[in-house]
């Protein structure tokens, strides 16, 4: 009997031990569930944050606009990390100071008033401290730092953390986030050994990097505009250089133009005087009869008459006006012939005249400059011929018309131009010619005419015979 | 027959702000292009609270307004747990009345304001009378006492269904909140009487399972109980929870509560337990408190919440009130939410999947307001109870 009360006995407190331990597995069990719900809790607004602060970042590499990306800081702070308020400051290098750029969060009225237009000088012993710390800096009440607390009774806040956004070499600005006592119940407070302390860490440096792009992008801009600025001077000078360049190469052209002239009013200059002495010898002799006047002064005329022509050409050509005319292209080409006529024939040149005359090209183009380029590279035919003494001298003109361009051609038989120079002929200063004979810049200035001022193409090519000047032009040029 | 409803929410740090950004997109939403009939608000505890209600006062006109504070605040795919929340229902309606009451003095005696309420709306309660929406302080309300006190005052008139929550504080469990018209007031209770021609459809249901075995009330005093099984119910109390869980009462009271079995009458519609939660624990005396009255003799067991029991809860739910519809679509919904219930249990994602499934199911445009309590009520099979751990879904149409 006693050995079955033992039996039982034992079998109770086994019993009891049991359930003892199955209770205490099941508090266990029930603290891990609750510990694992905190720590769900707890990892999901981790997610959130990085989530949002990875999404903040992407938005940050979008924008260069400062007052943005410091608005965001402040919203991130307020709404992501929920702390009750935060102060951001940005240098001022040129007055040594930070000035409170943008600020947040539930301020009464007259809290956020005395925050408007709130400066710390750099030389203020605070912001020495702060900046010539290594790392971010914590207040809260309690801690018995008169400095540190002054700042806060400034900012309206109990308790806060201050960061300096860039580096002691190279300061941004400064950040401050915080509580004030009364609100703070409901806030994350400032406390160094938290997940909400290593997000606004992040949050730092990314605002830190956004800053700093925005400072090397306007940076970038400045030296944008200074480049922009030394390219429009640049334009502008050589805009002068190049009208200078087009005088000089007019009044080169007028050389040669008075050069011809000369040549051309040689011969009618010395018909009309050599018919002006014949008249005046047969009157002084008495043998000039009424019909040798008529026939005398009708040579005279007519000689008069062509210097006049002659005397149109060389005025519409020198123009300073420079206006839009209605010419036929064939006529045009023919006044520039005759310019030259003389001079070629006196160095013995032929003229070959392969220009259709039975279709008129009728163009609009501004007077003058098309006989330059013309007169130019006649001359230059000349010249070379001259220079090479090329025997059975001759140069070609012919008009080629498409239904959207004509092209004019003008081609020698001086031998061509020489494959090392012909890719520079146009390039202004450039001269095959003796110095006291070229300037340098007769085709320049006549590709810049043809290009700017007729909208068309002046090029050259090597024939079997020697250069050939190409001059395409628009049959709508206006 | 017309009824204009929007819903607002906002989050702006700035209570002033918050109020005005709510109600402005509560109006446009509803289209309410002048004052509104009546306004619900419910607001988390990061906020000044006077600030709340003195602006929607100001932008509404003095609306009569009704609502509390809660340990989250809830709207169409929001369900909102920070310190900074605030959702606005505002309406504007000839279907339906809202008459509201305040009584202030829970912790004297819930019966006193009970039948001070029930004075108050008496009044107004006509044959379309519907029932009534009650809001009172989570950390002071004993619902029995309320109950009998409302009851009492409106002489048994009608048996109006009560629904509603408790307000919250965000686990403080220090002071919740209760606004009517442009007061707040703390330990007080703001009731709601719905009349109109407007039906309402309701579905409860809540997410909890009992662990251990039966045990027994051996000594109470209404709603305080003193002993489980003759031993103190702070010693019973270790049995489930570690010394550090005790002395850390307001996380561990989200993690653990009580059951009972529930009666006959309402096993069938609701669940074989009903629970209560432990919002106060007095040491000098040995004592835990719970929301509603026990009596000795009652069996007891200890329960946990069940993440599956509360997800197939949800569709029960949905499924009921879309019963009791039929077609019809809603014109509004309260949504009263465990505050255990949400973050505590849910990850943030689950929670926002679970309320957007139910809200697809009753209607993803349909307004819809509510917060997480401390306690929820709404009746069971024509009975009006308490709940905790629950979801009282009211929606009217």
């Amino acid at each position: 009997m006693n050995q079955d009360i033992s039996l039982e006995q034992k079998e109770l407190d086994i019993a009891k031990e049991q359930i003892l331990k199955l209770s205490t597995q099941v508090k266990r069990l029930t603290k891990t569930e609750s510990e694992l719900y905190d720590a769900q809790e707890m990892l999901d607004k981790q997610i959130k944050i990085y989530s949002e602060l990875y999404e903040l970042g992407k938005r940050l590499s979008l924008t260069y606009d400062l007052q943005n990306i410091l608005d965001s800081a402040v919203h991130f702070v307020l709404y992501e990390l929920d702390f009750e308020r935060c102060l951001v400051f940005v240098y001022d290098d040129e007055n040594l100071e930070f000035k409170l750029n943008s600020f947040d969060g539930y301020y009464e009225s007259f809290e956020s008033d005395s925050l408007e237009n709130f400066v710390l000088p750099l030389n203020d012993k605070f912001v020495q401290t702060i900046v010539n710390s290594s790392s971010n800096i914590i207040y809260k009440s309690y801690m018995q730092n008169s400095l540190f607390e002054n700042f806060a009774s400034k900012v309206f806040l109990d308790e806060y953390i201050i960061y300096i956004l860039g580096n002691k070499t190279k300061l941004l600005g400064l950040m401050v986030v915080g509580n004030s006592k009364q609100n703070s119940e409901y806030q994350t407070r400032i406390e160094e050994q938290s997940y909400f302390i290593v997000g606004l860490n992040n949050l730092v440096s990314q605002i830190t990097n956004a800053i700093n792009n925005v400072y090397f992008y306007n940076e970038l801009e400045k030296e944008k505009e200074i480049l922009e600025d030394e390219v429009a001077d640049a334009v502008v000078i050589n805009r002068e250089k190049d009208k200078q360049l087009y005088e000089q190469s007019k009044m080169a052209s007028m050389g040669d133009m008075i050069g011809n002239i000369a040549h051309q009013w040689r011969q009618p200059l010395s018909a009309i005087t050599a018919t002006a002495s014949s008249v005046k010898l047969s009157n002084e002799l008495g043998i000039l009869e009424t019909n040798d006047i008529t026939h005398h002064m009708d040579t005279i005329t007519n000689k008069a008459n062509h210097l006049s022509e002659t005397i149109n050409t060389f005025r519409d050509f020198i123009k300073e006006k420079k206006e839009l005319k209605d010419i036929v292209l064939q006529d045009r080409i023919d006044n520039s012939i005759n310019i030259v006529e003389a001079t070629l024939k006196d160095n013995h040149i032929r003229i070959i005249n392969e220009i259709n005359y039975d279709e008129p090209i009728n163009l609009t183009v501004v007077v003058g400059e098309l006989p330059q380029v013309l007169i130019n590279i006649l001359n230059n035919s000349k010249d070379i011929m001259c220079e090479k003494d090329i025997v059975d001298r001759w140069v070609k003109i012919g008009i080629y018309k498409t239904d959207l361009e004509v092209t004019i051609t003008i081609e020698d038989n001086g031998g061509g131009i020489p494959s090392k120079v012909i890719d520079h002929i146009f390039e202004p200063y450039f001269t095959t010619k003796h110095q006291s004979q070229g300037t340098g810049l007769g085709l320049h200035m006549s590709q810049k005419i043809i290009r700017e001022s007729l909208n068309g193409k002046l090029y050259v090519k090597n024939t079997e015979n020697g250069a050939k000047f190409f001059i395409e032009l628009p049959l709508n040029t206006k | 027959m017309n009824t204009k409803t929007g819903v607002g929410i906002s989050h702006h740090r700035n209570p002033k702000i918050a109020a005005k950004e709510a109600l402005q997109k509560a109006l446009t939403d509803g289209n309410i292009t002048n004052k509104p009939d009546f306004v619900f608000m419910f607001a988390t505890v990061g906020y000044n609270q006077q600030h709340l209600v003195d602006t929607i006062a100001q932008l509404t006109d003095n609306a009569p307004l009704a609502g509390c504070s809660g340990e989250g605040v809830i709207a169409q795919k929001v369900a909102d747990e920070g310190n900074f929340s605030v959702v606005i229902m505002a309406i504007k309606s000839d279907e339906i009345r809202f008459d509201n009451a305040l009584s202030v003095g829970l912790k004297e005696s819930s019966h006193n304001v009970g039948e001070s309420i029930a004075k108050d709306l008496k009044k107004s309660v006509s044959d379309d009378s519907l029932g009534v929406i009650t809001f009172s302080d989570g950390l002071t309300f004993n619902f029995n006492q309320f109950l009998d006190g409302l009851e009492i005052g409106l002489n048994g008139e009608n048996n109006l269904p009560v629904f509603g929550g408790t307000s919250a504080d965000n686990w403080e469990m220090k002071q919740t909140f209760q606004y009517y018209n442009d007061k707040v007031v703390s330990d007080g209770t703001v009731a709601v009487l719905m009349s109109g021609s407007l039906k309402m459809a309701w579905a409860v249901n809540h997410g909890c399972v009992p662990i251990g075995s039966q045990r027994k009330i051996t000594k109470c005093d209404g709603n305080i109980i003193y002993e489980i099984d003759n031993q103190p119910v702070l010693d019973i109390l270790k049995e489930y929870l570690l010394e550090d869980e005790i002395n850390n009462w307001n996380s561990t009271v989200v993690n653990l509560s009580w059951g009972f079995k529930a009666p006959n009458t309402l096993a069938d519609q609701y669940d074989e337990y009903i629970v209560r939660f432990m919002p106060a624990k007095d040491d000098k005396t040995g004592s835990i408190t719970i929301p509603t009255e026990v009596v000795v003799g009652t069996d007891i067991w200890m329960t946990r919440r069940d993440q599956s029991k509360i997800s197939d809860g949800l569709d029960k739910i949905a499924k009921s009130i879309k019963s009791q519809m039929h077609n019809s679509k809603p014109k509004m919904v309260f949504n009263f939410d465990c505050a255990g219930r949400g973050k505590m249990i849910f990850r943030e994602q689950q929670k926002l999947e679970l309320l957007n499934s139910l809200q697809n199911k009753i209607g993803n445009d349909v307004p819809w307001i509510g917060l997480y309590t401390y306690g929820e009520i709404g009746p069971v099979n024509k009975i009006n109870n308490f709940h905790n751990y629950t979801l009282v879904l009211l929606a009217l149409y």
